[in-house]
């Protein structure tokens, strides 16, 4: 089992690169590997609860669901803090964490590392 | 298991948060300690981040040469690639520290990273 860390820095609803994310992510768990994302910049608000996007794909759901299945989702205390999301706001099973205690392990313990951003 | 890792910064300081992002990113992987190299390379428009003349506080932005002078004072590694930063100025002055590189040297250091992430 190889492990794969996925950085996102797109919003959720900004364009599709959460999409691009959950697809990703899926497949990787489909075939037996752990994936790790962190979410940083705007990619920040795909661990928010209570996502009710109307028209399109419920990432955070999504995520749940794949957090379910043994996926990590962290996301920067500090690009939280800056967007006014706070410790609580995060749906369950996911953590609001740091780069220096969590994405500097992820990155140390990974095999392949994917940037989704623009 | 990733040892080290390339953070390739390929956007102008200012204008958007992906210059300083990346390079806080950069700061805290090498504080961490669980990296034993840490590469900041400044590419394309984010060449000029490595420019000594940048005046933030007429943005009132926080200063990108303080970002790159952290990673330096860390000892992590800065690079510009020359080509790119001669392209976009003639007269460019790096932040003390700053080493420059050519997209041979560039391509050859990237590919023995273990990880590199893009800004």
């Amino acid at each position: 089992m190889s492990t794969m860390l996925i950085q996102i820095r797109s919003g959720t609803m900004m364009n599709m690169d959460t999409n691009v994310l959950v697809k990703l992510s899926q497949a990787a768990l489909d075939r037996g590997h752990a994936v790790k994302v962190f979410a940083y910049g705007e990619g920040i608000t795909a661990l928010k609860d209570g996502q009710e996007p109307k028209r399109f794909p419920n990432v955070g759901e999504i995520l749940q669901g794949q957090i379910s299945q043994g996926l990590t989702l962290v996301a920067c205390e500090t690009c939280c803090h800056a967007r006014g999301i706070k410790r609580g706001e995060e749906f369950e099973g996911s953590k609001i964490g740091s780069m220096t205690n969590d994405l500097s392990v992820f990155v140390s313990e990974c095999d392949r590392m994917v940037t989704l951003a623009r | 298991m990733a040892e080290n890792i390339a953070v390739m910064i390929t956007k102008p300081p200012y204008g958007t948060e992906e210059a300083f992002a990346g390079m806080r990113q950069a700061l805290a992987l090498q504080v961490s300690g669980l990296m034993e190299r840490t590469v900041v390379l400044m590419m394309g428009e984010g060449t000029l981040n490595a420019l000594s003349t940048q005046h933030p506080q007429a943005l009132s932005m926080p200063s990108n040469v303080e970002s790159v002078e952290d990673l330096i004072t860390l000892e992590a590694e800065v690079y510009v690639i020359s080509e790119d930063l001669e392209a976009l100025c003639s007269d460019a002055r790096l932040i003390e520290g700053i080493q420059s590189m050519d997209w041979d040297d560039a391509r050859d250091m990237l590919s023995a990273m273990d990880v590199v992430t893009t800004f």
